[in-house]
């Protein structure tokens, strides 16, 4: 806070009248007068995630504040069921908004006629996901527990009899309860749903004319997605990016069908148990949440294009040739190659589908070009850290310790960080 | 005079680039800029830095209830670039901040950029704002196919 003049002029001056100055609201009354200056509420980055304890249904959700994709909102989807059942629980007001939750007009369809019609609602209406939780730790054998809930007293899972039969450990039984004041971890991650165009490939061998050497024929086609699918944000238990991106490919048989959608982490939400909950205690309110953002700004999303496989592909076989066929109205790409095994064959098709994958990008734009890592704030050394007086030293080393772990976080300082431009589309 | 008391904003004011600023006539835009140059607002047909120059005021984006889209009751504060010929942006290009019923642009040579979402209320009058852009930009443009297709207009 700021006055200005300085008081030593203002003794010079009278009578002194007082003034409102920038963000302060002044008052006037029998009493004397009054300066008000804002608070201000906390600036949250698109995409903050807000858990909380649904005590009517019994369960955590969490609202998600808006972040867009090419500027458009994803949405929640949830029957009007679910949403009427929200509606009457009464969450009280939306602080974006100032207007009651579910109070919008999307929520004014006929609930009665269709109690399980799907309903997109936008994120800027502040719809309440149900979160699904997996466990971490004692009670979650094989999971990691990350080293900021380990700090607070979760524990990883003792090790199995297989375990210790693998490793030749002698089994011991007393150990097999949980240390004392153990807490237990449990996580939910919520994603980003981008429907896109999938590729897609048709495989056909025929002797060719060498003995022992097949002609195969790879048709790669565009897949679009189902028209009922959306940007959207889901929650599941368990995400594995590696995971999705292989669904739909399985070369033992042959099938080489891409995705139809791509997905990106919006948060992680954990919930703490108090210490010494018996293992495998579903959370409730006694719980304590904690939320890993990985996006925090609002994106933009593209694909590569579909274009001809280009000569550089004669590494994978022996292309034969390449053309390009119209077949039912859709774009496809025919590539012959000859190849010896029928293994051959499908690795060659696994490969050209690969390299001409649709798998798109989000990327911020930070007009930082090909990196949007950002500047992170330097360390502060800690006051008395430094210096003859040792035991002062140490305290106040430790006492920066202390207060770094109380006011850990598991997002990064800001500005956070962006997900970067694919610079290969600059070459499309 | 007398002496007066002044005060920080507070932590909900996060100022950057391209912040808009909503008011009952339309939405005010804080300085920010796509490769160093920075976008006009038309005001009866003249370009005007969105910061205003030594001649004009800053000027308003008037929000026309005609340019959104009636089903979703939406509408977006857009930077729209034309650039020249060869892709490129210099002081001659057009790059300026227009009212739209969509976030993409439908014309080949218009790279657009959504900087705000708008949402109207059922008696068509803007209600909320959302912003959606954080930074100033880079601006690339892909050349169009050699078989023939429009090119891509990417904002980084």
């Amino acid at each position: 806070m700021m006055i200005y003049p300085p008081r030593k002029e203002l003794k010079e001056r009278a009578p002194a009248r007082p003034l409102a100055g920038a963000n302060m609201r002044l008052s006037t009354s029998w009493a004397g007068v009054s300066f008000s200056a804002p608070t201000g509420s906390r600036w949250r980055h698109p995409w903050f995630t807000q858990p909380r304890w649904d005590a009517d249904a019994r369960r955590w959700v969490a609202t998600v504040k808006p972040g867009f994709v090419n500027g458009n909102a994803p949405v929640v989807q949830m029957t009007i069921a679910e949403a009427r059942a929200a509606a009457d629980q009464g969450y009280g007001k939306n602080p974006l908004s100032g207007e009651d939750y579910f109070s919008a007009w999307i929520f004014d369809h006929p609930k009665e006629a269709f109690p399980s019609f799907i309903l997109d609602v936008p994120l800027y209406f502040s719809p309440a996901l149900p979160l699904t939780f997996r466990g971490i730790g004692f009670d979650a054998p094989g999971s990691a527990v990350p080293q900021f809930f380990r700090d607070r007293g979760v524990n990883a899972a003792p090790p199995t009899l297989e375990d210790n039969l693998l490793s030749g450990a002698p089994e011991n039984l007393d150990d097999a309860g949980p240390p004392k004041g153990n807490r237990l971890l449990r996580a939910a991650d919520i994603i980003l749903h981008q429907p896109r165009t999938g590729l897609t490939s048709n495989v056909s061998m025929e002797p060719g004319i060498v003995t022992g050497v097949s002609n195969v024929t790879q048709t790669l086609s565009l897949l679009s997605p189902s028209p009922a699918d959306r940007l959207k944000v889901y929650c599941t238990s368990d995400f594995s990016e590696e995971q999705a991106a292989a669904s739909g490919i399985d070369p033992l048989s042959g099938d080489f069908t891409e995705q139809t959608f791509d997905e990106i982490p919006v948060a992680t939400v954990y919930l703490l148990s108090p210490p010494n909950t018996a293992p495998g205690t579903a959370p409730d309110a006694t719980w304590t949440p904690f939320v890993q953002h990985n996006l925090f700004w609002d994106l933009n999303y593209a694909q590569p294009a579909f274009s001809p496989v280009s000569n550089t592909q004669n590494a994978l076989g022996d292309l034969l040739g390449v053309a390009t066929i119209l077949g039912g109205g859709t774009a496809a790409i025919g590539i012959n190659f000859a190849t010896a095994s029928i293994n051959d064959a499908f690795q060659t098709a696994l490969n050209i589908l690969q390299g001409n994958s649709m798998t798109g990008s989000f990327w911020v734009p930070t007009g930082g070009g090909s990196t949007s890592r950002f500047p992170q704030t330097p360390p502060v050394p800690a006051q008395g850290a430094t210096g003859l007086d040792k035991d002062g030293r140490l305290a106040a080393q430790r006492a920066a310790a202390a207060q770094a772990r109380r006011s850990a976080s598991l997002d990064g300082p800001f500005p956070y960080e962006a997900p970067a431009f694919p610079t290969a589309f600059l070459n499309s | 005079m007398g002496f007066a008391v002044a005060a920080s904003g507070g932590g909900g004011n996060f100022q950057h680039p391209f912040k808009t600023t909503f008011t009952s006539d339309g939405m005010l835009f804080a300085a920010g800029v796509v490769n160093g140059l920075m976008p006009v607002i038309k005001v009866n047909g003249t370009p005007v830095p969105i910061i205003g120059d030594s001649k004009h005021a800053q000027p308003l984006l008037k929000l026309d209830s005609k340019a959104i889209d009636r089903a979703t009751l939406q509408s977006w504060a857009c930077i729209e670039v034309t650039p020249n010929a060869d892709g490129s942006l210099d002081a001659k290009s057009l790059i300026e901040i227009v009212h739209r019923d969509s976030p993409f642009s439908n014309v080949a040579t218009v790279g657009r950029q959504p900087v705000a979402l708008i949402l109207w209320t059922a008696a068509l009058k803007p209600g909320r704002v959302f912003p959606q852009l954080w930074f100033n930009l880079r601006y690339y443009r892909t050349n169009p196919p050699a078989g023939g297709g429009a090119p891509k207009h990417f904002f980084l």
